[in-house]
């Protein structure tokens, strides 16, 4: 029987610095990035819904439903962030960033690829492509918002899953279940 | 099942605050403030009547009396090359030539700016009016256009379509369509070949 106290660890000890080091990472990266995107959305949340409505980013009717997404949305944000830098309810906060960018990238592709297929347009390739995709970054290069999406996304899946409380303020309270075999502390 | 368990609670936790947290503090936000119950989507096209201004239904605003056709408009009816619109363009000499006339000064020719704060605060026509459509500003200004022979529509200029949108919400007020222009080569046309420019000082 295995218990808290006596964990098999899986994994070499070597490793485990490793993965406490790309959790800590991931949890900065992810965290750092989506407070400078809500503090950007915060600064004016007009004009992210005036995005919103320019770009189709959302469903606009009904008005009151796009209305209060624009308002929560960037707090929503932040408080992901911060409760990923803090290291507490991270897997939750992790979700809900996944879950954010696999509804907003694939818009974003969707504006680009319209933008870039659009009657007179003149774009060199599909990279060139820059327009506001209303993320608090202003304009922007499609494929670099991409692939910042995506580094972001395998950032926040990882940070779901990622058993490593290093450096993280849940870790000053002891779990309530005993941590399964393999877990890192 | 544990671990899903409090992930799923978590997630609720954030998204009850955050819709807390926003719903709290938007009444508070002065001109950022979010009005839940408006509906944002951009005013569309109005049906163009060609030789006749439109003076579409005003759903609140009491009966507008019908209006002649500005004889004096000027050479555009074109539109521009990025959007599509059903009203009378200005270029940028006519801009000029109608913001030194006399008639600006008593405010029967009216410059709108139908950018943002920021946009404008850090420079303008002189003398233009801040109507920025997502901030609610159009009723604002519906008396003082009214009021106008002609009312002069800009915005950043190239494919920004916020002038636009105010130029639509006016003709939903009642302003009738021969008195509503737009500059379309906006404010960067204006800032580049200008050297009329005022700023909002803090």
């Amino acid at each position: 029987m295995t218990t808290a106290t006596a964990l098999p660890v899986t994994a070499p000890a070597s490793i485990r610095p490793v993965w406490h080091g790309l959790t800590v990472l991931a949890r900065l990266g992810v965290g750092l990035m989506f407070a400078y995107l809500s503090l950007m959305k915060l600064r004016d949340p007009v004009e992210f819904l005036k995005q919103i409505h320019v770009y189709n980013l959302a469903p606009t009717e009904p008005a009151l439903l796009v209305n209060t997404l624009a308002v929560t949305l960037p707090w929503l944000e932040l408080l992901c962030a911060t409760a990923v830098l803090l290291g507490v309810g991270r897997r939750g906060a992790a979700l809900l960033i996944a879950v954010m960018l696999l509804f907003f990238t694939p818009l974003i592709l969707h504006r680009g690829l319209t933008l870039y297929g659009a009657p007179g347009a003149s774009y060199a390739s599909f990279c060139a492509v820059s327009f506001d995709c209303g993320c608090g970054t202003g304009v922007v290069f499609v494929c670099r918002k991409l692939a910042e999406n995506c580094a972001l996304l395998v950032g926040a899946l990882y940070l779901i899953f990622a058993r490593s409380r290093w450096l993280a303020l849940a870790a000053l309270w002891p779990r309530r279940t005993p941590a399964p075999a393999g877990a890192q502390r | 099942m544990g671990a899903l368990k409090s992930t799923l609670l978590s997630a609720l936790l954030l998204i009850f605050a955050a819709t807390a947290i926003g719903m709290a503090v938007n009444p508070f936000r002065g001109r950022s403030r979010i009005d839940l119950y408006r509906d944002y989507a951009p005013p569309k096209a109005a049906p163009v009547v060609p030789g006749a201004a439109t003076r579409p239904a005003v759903p609140d605003g009491p009966p507008q009396p019908a209006t002649e056709p500005d004889p004096s408009r000027g050479s555009g009816t074109t539109p521009t090359a990025h959007v599509a619109h059903e009203f009378q363009e200005l270029t940028y000499e006519e801009v000029v030539a109608l913001h030194a006339d006399p008639l600006t000064q008593i405010h029967l020719y009216v410059f709108l700016d139908a950018r943002n704060d920021d946009a404008y605060r850090a420079g303008h026509i002189p003398g233009a009016i801040q109507c920025d459509y997502w901030r609610g500003d159009v009723p604002q200004v519906v008396d003082r256009a009214m009021a106008a022979e002609k009312v002069i529509v800009y915005c950043n200029g190239g494919a920004c379509e916020d002038s636009l949108h105010v130029c639509r919400e006016l003709l939903r007020y009642g302003v009738p369509q021969g008195n509503i222009y737009l500059f379309a080569g906006g404010w960067e046309q204006w800032a580049r070949r200008s050297t009329e420019i005022e700023q909002v000082q803090p």
